[in-house]
Parts: structure tokens; C-alpha cells; sequence
């Protein structure tokens, strides 16, 4: 199985990034349904984003109620590894919650999972709400792009070019080994861009 | 993008980041990056809903998408009002008949999806599924407002 592992602060749009890449992952030529699972982790107890997911096809198992870099870590090992045993798709895609540290969902992984040939993580960027987000919860958010090997600032149709490239320059700043790309999910996501981040996973 | 003012969250433990060179707080272990970040409490209100009932009449979907709009606005409001922050709030709407309606806000603009047979449906049985984020208040004046609004903004159901 290869993993990958959005993260990125609440609404910052990582539900419709995953729409795009699943869509991407099964139409791409020798892909099926059933060859991509999405963990879906939401910090209310009632899911909403696995039904908007659910809602185009897409298989998804739920993590309700708490976060999987701490409350629900051995949930997490436990899904994936009954995933491994009985599905064993190709992908993996997972969603953590806004308020997850990525770094300990990589260390608990690696420590426990079965199965898993590659992992990435992609950190997706709200880049209307920066400025605020970096004032009010700057400790998660410098941690969540740090800790990205992909960066999507999403978002972009939403902001100046200026405040587009603060952006960037501070995410540089905060992750100089991620490559860092610019979009808009609402919009278009382009496949070369996934094209890029599944190349690297295989 | 407008420079806004730190609200006071209930921070419950707060450490300064440091490095393993200056590391004089006193503890006998060495402090990894996580556990400094793991410390730093940036707890917001989050409360869950899901409530399924049948409206008096049947409305269209673009009735009901006004509503639940004013909803979410209304919630807005209240956030703006108190000087809070959305982390997020975000609503599912669903029928047997296929009607799916998705709305989210990170405060900013609403922003609505929805299966094609949206515009079509006469709707008389929904579900609303919803979860709001919201930092600086506490899970229950999170509760009694939602719901509050809720009950004003929806069409007459039961």
C-alpha cells in the first residue's frame, strides 16, 4: 500500500483536494474503485466529509471523535492494517483532522503499520486565511507545513498576487526541501501535479 | 488579508520553543519538537449535530439552500459579534430521494456543492448532518446557538 496523508488546518480545503486526487488515482489507466481506500479523521462525532466523499463512490472508513495523531493512534493502526489484510488497495489516502500534528501520525505509522511500501504527506495551505492562522495558531500551522513533503497552497483564486507570494516566501522559509505548488481545488487541480506526488509514492 | 487581534483561548500549558543547547527548564528528558508542539494547547469548541425531520410543506432545493445560507450566516454573525474565530463549520444535507447539499465557511464566503438533482427536488424528508469548530467559545453556547439558529432560520418542520 502506498500512503498519503493530507494534512492542513481546518477548511483549508483538504476535502476537496482529495476529491481531486482520488478522481485522479481511478481514472488514471490501470486504476479501479477498488484500488483506493480514504481514512477519513474528523475531530466532531458526526462525519461530514466522508459522506460528501462517499457521495461520488469513493470507499471510506471513518475516524470520528478525536484526532489520530493522538486520541485515536490506535484506531488508525488498526484500520489500516485490516485495510492491509483485507483490501489491500494501492492507495491509501488519508485525511486528518485541522487540528493534527503530522509528524506524530509518521512516527506511530511507521512504528506499527503493515504493509505500507511509501509514504508521503501533503500539506494543503489556506492561502486567504494565513495571515490569520498564523496568529492565532501558529505553533499547528508552522508544524503542519514543516512537515509536508508536498505543499499545495490552495486557495490562490481567493488572494492578490502580493499576498500570494508572502505566502510562498514564508512557506519556503518554514520548508525548504518540499516542493510547494499553487491551486485553486475549487477550480482545478492539474493532473501533472499528481502526477508528480504519485510518482514519487511508486 | 486584514491583521487581526490574538484572542484569548484557554491555553492550559504553554512552553517556549527551545533548542537542546539552551535546554535549561529543568526536566530530566530531552524535548523532541512534538512534544513542545504537543503542549501548546490551541483547543477550540466543536460541536455535532444530526437531526432528521420532515417540513410542514415541500420546498425546493434552492429554498432550502437559502435557509440553511442564513443559517451559517447567522452563525457568522455571532462569531464576528464575540470576537471568536471559525476553525470551521460545515453541513451535509441529504434525502432518500438523492438530494445531497454540502456547505461550508471558514468565515469568509459560504461555499455550496451539490448533486445534480439539486435543482429538480421537492423536499419535504432531510437529514442535516453538521460540525462546527469555533475558537473561543466553550461546546456548550456552541450547542444552544447553533441549534438556536437552526430552529429560527429553518422552514416550519417537525
Amino acid at each position: 500500500m502506498n500512503l498519503i496523508i493530507f494534512g492542513g488546518f481546518l477548511g483549508s480545503g483538504k476535502t476537496s483536494v482529495i476529491l481531486s486526487m482520488a478522481h485522479f488515482l481511478v481514472e488514471s489507466e490501470d486504476s479501479i474503485k477498488s484500488n483506493l481506500v480514504i481514512i477519513e479523521n474528523e475531530v466532531g462525532e458526526i462525519g461530514i466529509d466522508d459522506k460528501v466523499l462517499k457521495s461520488d463512490g469513493y470507499s471510506v472508513r471513518e475516524l470520528f471523535a478525536g484526532c489520530i495523531c493522538c486520541q485515536l493512534t490506535s484506531d488508525l493502526i488498526t484500520t489500516l492494517n485490516d485495510i492491509n489484510e483485507n483490501i489491500n488497495p494501492k492507495w491509501v489516502i488519508i485525511e486528518t483532522t485541522g487540528l493534527a500534528y503530522p509528524s506524530k501520525i509518521l512516527g506511530n505509522i511507521n512504528k506499527y503499520g503493515k504493509g505500507i511500501e511509501s509514504i508521503k504527506t501533503v500539506t494543503v495551505v489556506d492561502a486567504e486565511r494565513w495571515d490569520e492562522l498564523s496568529t492565532i495558531t501558529p505553533v499547528l500551522v508552522e508544524n503542519q507545513v514543516s512537515q509536508g513533503d508536498t505543499i499545495l497552497i490552495n486557495k490562490i483564486d481567493l488572494v492578490t498576487e502580493l499576498e500570494l507570494q508572502e505566502v510562498e516566501s514564508r512557506v519556503k522559509e518554514l520548508n525548504r526541501k518540499a516542493s510547494i505548488y499553487k491551486v485553486s481545488a475549487n477550480i482545478e487541480v492539474k493532473d501533472c501535479i499528481w502526477e508528480e506526488v504519485t510518482k514519487t509514492c511508486e | 488579508m486584514n491583521k487581526i487581534q490574538k484572542p484569548s483561548f484557554n491555553k492550559v500549558h504553554k512552553h517556549s520553543k527551545h533548542d537542546e543547547h539552551q535546554h535549561n527548564c529543568g526536566c530530566t528528558h530531552n524535548h523532541s519538537n512534538e512534544e513542545l508542539y504537543g503542549e501548546l494547547q490551541e483547543v477550540p469548541a466543536v460541536f455535532s449535530h444530526s437531526t432528521s425531520f420532515e417540513l410542514d410543506k415541500e420546498v425546493t432545493g434552492d429554498k432550502l439552500k437559502d435557509c440553511l445560507v442564513d443559517w451559517v450566516e447567522s452563525l457568522k454573525l455571532w462569531v464576528s459579534d464575540n470576537k471568536y474565530f471559525i476553525g470551521h463549520i460545515k453541513i451535509f444535507v441529504e434525502n432518500k430521494k438523492g438530494f445531497n447539499l454540502w456547505l461550508s465557511t471558514t468565515g469568509k464566503k459560504v461555499n455550496i456543492k451539490a448533486s445534480g438533482e439539486y435543482q429538480d427536488n421537492n423536499i419535504k424528508n432531510i437529514t442535516i448532518n453538521m460540525t462546527a469548530i469555533i475558537f473561543g467559545t466553550d461546546e456548550q453556547t456552541l450547542r444552544l446557538v447553533t441549534l438556536e439558529n437552526l430552529n429560527k432560520k429553518l422552514p416550519n418542520h417537525s
